[in-house]
């Protein structure tokens, strides 16, 4: 690679391996509260994107009444390892997330993170990162995600409640793959997806990660596209029912007492494998795409639809990438007349063999660079497990755009 | 094992077997989609129509061809307003705040609003209704819509284009939808209940709220809802309560307020038809020549009628008996005169002449049913079709294009954009032809034929009579119950209303979903149809019916939080739109006519629009119980009881 020494490329070469990815799933009330709390706890700023609970009901004639799913907020940022402990003890604080239903926090920590330096979180000089009476944080965490064609996350939801996960958060992207290289025919390929995000203990993790590629078909062609990330730690208490509160606790709070004694969530699963032998039976068949990573890429709003087609052409095989709105920098941009802007974000996400991510990262650099775009950030987590639909046998017969699940 | 995705890239070839693997579903997804909104309009007017009325559907083959084109324009309309018009406009959206100053905002909002007016097809339609119009019974409102018709549409496209600009103001500033529409209702209100004792004024009444429903109409509102969320998405908030909804409701309210001024300023000038200041114009002098041809027709229609009286055989009738040596329909024997003798012990009448007399039943004459309205050229309706279109949307996308190139910005998949805007034409121009083919014949016939429900009538394009099916009260009930089910499945039709609910599920991240919005707004309309029918058949004077709901309205958008008022508003401006109206306008005439005393069937559109105002308000307030925001609160202030 020839290097330019000036624009993102610069920025880009050298690697930090001391980030971590925050990320916090609130109810949409505790938003603001809990922004500004993070803000004046160092961090600079932050990426919001709005998004909806998954809501059971409990109670027959509630299929009858008209209900609307919570909304919820994902509030993400890139911090530095040592700033994270602090970080989520404050704002697991003032959003009051160690109740029961409150919400969830976790931190994942980067393999690799590129940033350049305008959205760098380093501490504040005399930052203290020492935390007075520390929350309690859960270890052995697992963020299963799952981008799903339209319409179908509410039974995959619900899928995952039903073995023992908290409410999944729901929010939209959109997913190209072969798609893009179908011309003008895309038109007929909704890119239009939903993302599906839930922190569960380990030891569950896999039940759910089944039952969820089970009930949304997930080996079928043009469904979807799953995988899991290992968290270092967290807090999770988001909630998967809703019901009346007219006894001494909630069925929440009975689930987790019960969830406590038992030591975990097995004895909640129901349904998905008592439902039919083949299922299982697929389970075993199932050929999962195991040691990928995830690269994201953090990007300007409105300039995603180039940088996808930058990383197609590079070979990613597919992306999915969301909208999300930047808050707290301090050079927030403002409209002629003075009106306070939306900093708008794009999130590009790939998930791909560590072999083609170095090329992927260059083209998109690339891209940008030829853009003029300054900033651009890459940050990289392990997937140990993937699962979506892949051709089997040569694989030429067959048409490709098949191939791909979620993607397409 | 080791797998691995597929790493290719490149542009795809695909032999046409792929290409066509990949259209289909696609296209059957979109024709299902649109079957599923229009199902339920077109099978409930013909088993109405055949089973409750037992009448025959006139022209059904045409009628069949009809719903066929609507369904597929439909399915292109919706598919270009979400391909090209709703991303061109969003794209403006986000660009004018960061772009534009402020000033530049306003102007292009204002001439968004008053373009959008003069592309609406409906306020052809209000115009052409005015020519039809007596000056006797209504002066000033015939005035206004023959000598004054240039203002009506430049005052409705000023009040759409103030609204428009406010709407923007509102998402800059934040402001409450609240704040904005108490006052503006309630001085509504006022001025209504005023005019109401002003008979001059009283006429234009009618004509003020309907152009307010009239408006917003299917090309209109996704326009200015993706334009709202586009700059509410760029402008930097703290709280996310209906972001880019509002601008329909006040482009609803607008040029009510806008027409009345129209009205009261005639008045107070005197100028009107028949008053001192009265300049008489050339367009009078066409209009009372329409006038005096559509009175010649009506004479003939009248004639044509006399064929078929209801106690009285009528000279075809005894053709028919000459030749054929039988009495048609049903009818009762007589004898008149002649001498009573005795014969051979048989008492005979000699000389008597036997007298039929036509029985008073139902008797439907389904000789002369047409398959096909031949006065309805293809051609010439293909044509008009196309002018709709063509004066629709073109002239706005133009004005965006322009808008666009002064903003100095690109168009992001400016391909898509062009083939969806290509489908949003001659899906448009297919929408309209197969309204003009299908639906408004269909529900022409069924507006006219409800009243054989309580009274005897002469079915539409049909000889012979029909009715009273039912005695007066359970008849009208009848009628009350067709009127809700024809708002509710004509609703449920509505591209406008589709668009609506779509946004409504973006915004909220599909926590609010499309199908409750639009089931909540088709109950609304439904009831608001209702009791305008209610009201033509027991002949209720509207302002009666229309001030009470408002003032409900009032408090509800009061104890309402802000996301539920700004969906409950805008779907009242929404739902009156290309399929609900001239169905509802067929009914209200059909049943107006059968009642002494009532003129038309105007009015029970305003109903129409309060209806889901109240309906969808209602089902916030019922959310926010069942959706367990109070549970949230509840277990926030039992504390730390399980902190751990």
């Amino acid at each position: 690679m020839i290097c330019k020494q000036t624009g993102v490329l610069a920025m880009q070469l050298e690697a930090r391996h001391d980030y971590s990815l925050l990320t916090t799933l609130l109810p949409r009330r505790r938003f603001s509260q809990v922004v500004t709390c993070v803000l004046e706890a160092g961090v600079r700023h932050v990426m919001a994107t709005d998004a909806r609970g998954t809501l059971v009901k409990d109670r027959w004639y509630q299929s009858l009444l008209p209900v609307v799913s919570p909304e919820q907020e994902i509030v993400q940022m890139l911090v530095e390892e040592r700033m994270v402990d602090r970080i989520i003890n404050e704002l697991a604080s003032a959003g009051r997330l160690y109740l029961t239903g409150a919400g969830a926090v976790y931190a994942a920590r980067c393999l690799q993170a590129w940033i350049p330096d305008s959205m760098a979180q380093a501490p504040p000089d005399g930052y203290s990162t020492v935390v007075r009476e520390p929350l309690p944080l859960k270890r052995d965490l697992v963020v299963i995600c799952c981008i799903a064609k339209q319409g179908i996350s509410e039974g995959i939801a619900r899928a995952a409640v039903n073995t023992g996960a908290p409410g999944p958060t729901i929010t939209f992207c959109r997913g190209d793959a072969v798609r893009a290289r179908l011309g003008l025919l895309r038109i007929a390929i909704s890119p239009d997806k939903e993302f599906l995000q839930v922190v569960v203990d380990r030891v569950d993790s896999e039940a759910i990660f089944e039952s969820m590629i089970a009930v949304g078909k997930l080996g079928s062609p043009g469904m979807g596209f799953i995988y899991m990330m290992p968290i270092d730690r967290g807090i999770n208490n988001i909630r998967g029912i809703y019901g009346a509160a007219r006894h001494g606790a909630t069925i929440q709070q009975i689930i987790e007492a019960v969830d406590d004694l038992k030591g975990d969530t097995d004895w909640r699963a129901r349904e998905i494998f008592e439902a039919s032998q083949s299922a299982e039976e697929g389970v075993r068949k199932r050929r999962y795409l195991t040691g990928n990573v995830r690269l994201a890429c953090v990007t300007e709003g409105g300039t995603a639809d180039s940088l996808v087609a930058t990383a197609l052409k590079a070979g990613a095989p597919g992306v999915s990438y969301m909208y999300g709105r930047e808050i707290g920098r301090a050079d927030d941009p403002a409209s002629r007349t003075g009106f306070k802007l939306t900093r708008e974000r794009e999130v590009l996400e790939f998930v791909l063999a560590p072999r083609i991510l170095e090329e992927v990262r260059a083209a998109l650099i690339a891209e940008a660079d030829r853009r003029g775009l300054s900033e651009l950030a890459f940050y990289t987590h392990d997937v140990p497990n993937a699962f979506t639909y892949l051709s089997t046998g040569s694989g030429k017969t067959r048409l490709p755009f098949i191939k791909r699940g979620a993607s397409i | 094992m080791a797998v691995e995705q597929d790493y290719g890239a490149g542009k795809l070839k695909l032999p046409i077997s792929g290409v066509f693997r990949i259209v289909m579903p696609y296209v059957k997804s979109l024709f299902l989609e649109q079957l599923r909104g229009i199902w339920f309009i077109v099978l409930y007017l013909i088993l109405f129509q055949v089973v409750l009325l037992k009448l025959p559907i006139v022209y059904s083959v045409m009628i069949g061809v009809g719903v066929c084109v609507i369904l597929v324009g439909l399915m292109m309309f919706m598919e270009g307003l979400r391909l090209g018009l709703m991303p061109f406009s969003e794209a403006i959206g986000t660009h004018l705040p960061r772009r534009a100053p402020l000033p530049l905002m306003l102007l292009f909002a204002f001439l968004l609003g008053g373009l959008a007016t003069f592309a609406e097809p409906a306020i052809e339609v209000l115009k052409r209704a005015g020519s039809s119009l007596k000056p006797d019974d209504a002066p000033l409102l015939y005035s206004i819509l023959n000598d004054f018709a240039n203002q009506l549409v430049a005052c409705v496209g000023t009040g759409v284009g103030l609204a428009v600009m406010l709407g923007l103001l509102r998402f800059l500033y934040g402001w409450s939808l609240k704040i904005l529409i108490t006052p503006t209702v309630l001085g509504l209100l006022a001025m209504t209940c005023w005019m109401h004792s002003v008979d001059a004024l009283k006429p234009v009444l009618g004509l003020a709220w309907d152009c307010g429903a009239v408006t917003t109409g299917p090309v209109t509102v996704p326009l200015v809802l993706a334009l709202g969320i586009g700059v509410s998405r760029m402008v930097a908030r703290d709280d996310a309560g209906g972001q880019g909804f509002g601008i329909v409701t006040l482009a609803s309210l607008f040029p009510i307020v806008a027409v009345m001024c129209l009205g009261l300023f005639h008045y107070l000038a005197d100028d009107y038809i028949g008053r001192p200041n009265y300049k008489p114009s050339a367009v009078i002098a066409a209009a009372s020549e329409s006038v005096a041809e559509e009175a010649a027709e009506e004479d003939l229609e009248a004639q044509a009628e006399d064929e078929y009286r209801l106690d009285a055989f009528t000279k075809g009738d005894l053709d028919y008996a000459t030749s054929e040596g039988k009495i048609r329909g049903r009818y009762t024997l007589e004898y008149d005169g002649g001498d009573w003798v005795l014969e051979d012990g048989v008492i005979k009448r000699r000389g008597a002449s036997l007298v039929y007399r036509k029985k008073a039943a139902s008797f439907v004459a389904t000789e002369g049913k047409k398959s096909w309205d031949s006065s309805l050229t293809v051609g010439s309706q293909i044509w008009d079709a196309f002018l709709t279109s063509a004066r629709a949307i073109p002239p706005l996308i133009g004005f965006l294009l322009l808008t666009l190139l002064l903003l100095r910005q690109r168009l992001p998949h400016a391909d898509e954009i062009s083939v969806g805007i290509g489908f949003a034409i001659v899906g448009m121009m297919l929408f309209t032809l197969g309204l003009a083919f299908g639906l408004t014949p269909l529900g022409g016939q069924l507006g006219s034929n409800i009243p054989a429900a309580f009274t005897r009538i002469s079915p539409w394009n049909l000889g012979g009579f029909q009715g009273p099916l039912y005695d007066a009260v359970t008849g009208k009930i009848v009628a009350i119950v067709f009127g809700f089910f024809l708002g509710y499945g004509a609703t449920l039709a509505e591209p406008a209303l589709n668009a609506l609910g779509a946004t409504v599920e973006k915004i909220t991240t599909g926590a609010f979903r499309k199908s409750l919005l639009m089931q909540a707004v088709a109950i609304g309309v439904g009831s608001g149809i209702a009791l305008g029918v209610t009201m033509i058949a027991y002949n209720l004077p509207l302002a009666w019916l229309l001030v009470p709901p408002y003032l409900i309205l009032i408090v509800l958008t009061w104890m309402s939080n802000e996301q539920f008022v700004n969906f409950g508003w805008d779907s009242a401006g929404v739902t009156t739109g290309p399929i609900t109206v001239p169905l509802v306008l067929a009914m209200g005439l059909g049943i107006g006519g059968n009642i002494t005393g009532v003129v038309g069937g105007f009015g029970i559109l305003s109903l129409a629009s309060v209806g889901p105002i109240i309906s969808v308000l209602i089902v916030g307030m019922v959310v926010r119980k069942t959706s367990g925001v109070q549970e949230d609160d509840l277990q926030a202030d039992r504390g730390l009881g399980h902190a751990a």
